[in-house]
């Protein structure tokens, strides 16, 4: 069977890079977007902000709005310390620039193979220090646990964009 | 040694230690910070559950697919 060749362990690494790259990228945007409109909430609140002087707080329509504004500024200024931002959108930074730099090597490696129309020594070798490279994320992620749907989309996305039948295999399908 | 090049200036080094205390007592000081918001985040997360997951994690250290890649 074609699905015991061992150079699936190639691809299957390269879409499990794919797949952290795409979910790491994904955490990272909404760390990064979250931060962003906490910062603009706290600004738009601070007793020194413009905003704040409109006279349309003042009004029967603008009040209740304001006195929310305030509530969420103050939760967020009391959670921002507890779920250190900073240093979280810096972990998932160095995850995902790991996992993209990872799946370039990989699709590097795809490419040489899929052009030598064979999966040799070298390339296994190759394989081996791409491998060893990604004990160099470990204890980085930032999460206590995965978010189901993310992963989920990012898992379908991945399988759309390198189905099967994408992939080379020597001595099977379009192979030797 | 990179100061054996230059020449000896007592009162220059000396400041550079002082230097040198203070960005150590900096990151020192950085450090417990971050250590105590950890501290203060696992305990308002504590739950066996979640416990035995984090711990999960931190085997696996990276996102597997729920299950195998098709090959076929």
């Amino acid at each position: 069977m074609q699905g015991n060749h061992p150079v699936w362990d190639v691809y299957d690494q390269f879409r499990t890079a794919r797949l952290n790259e795409l979910y790491y990228g994904r955490r990272l945007l909404s760390y990064e977007r979250f931060n962003f409109w906490s910062e603009v909430v706290v600004a738009v609140t601070s007793s020194s902000s413009a905003i704040a002087g409109f006279a349309f707080w003042s009004s029967e329509a603008g009040n209740p709005a304001w006195k929310a504004m305030l509530a969420l500024a103050a939760v967020v200024t009391v959670m921002k310390p507890l779920l250190n931002l900073t240093k979280r959108i810096r972990s998932y930074e160095e995850l995902f620039s790991g996992y993209r730099l990872q799946f370039h090597d990989l699709k590097d490696l795809r490419i040489d193979i899929s052009q030598a129309r064979d999966y040799t020594e070298a390339h296994k070798a190759r394989f081996k220090k791409i491998i060893d490279k990604q004990r160099l994320l470990a204890d980085k992620s930032p999460e206590r646990m995965e978010h189901k749907r993310v992963k989920s989309e990012c898992q379908a996305a991945v399988l759309a964009e390198f189905p099967s039948r994408s992939f080379f295999i020597p001595g099977g399908r379009d192979g030797r | 040694m990179a100061g054996k090049d230059r020449d000896p200036q007592p009162p220059q080094e000396h400041e550079h230690e002082h230097e040198h205390e203070h960005e150590h007592e900096y990151e020192h000081d950085y450090t417990e910070s971050v250590h105590s918001h950890e501290e203060i985040l696992e305990h308002f997360w504590s739950d066996e559950d979640e416990a035995e997951l984090h711990y999960d994690h931190l085997i696996h250290n990276h996102i597997e697919p729920d299950k195998p890649w098709p090959r076929d």
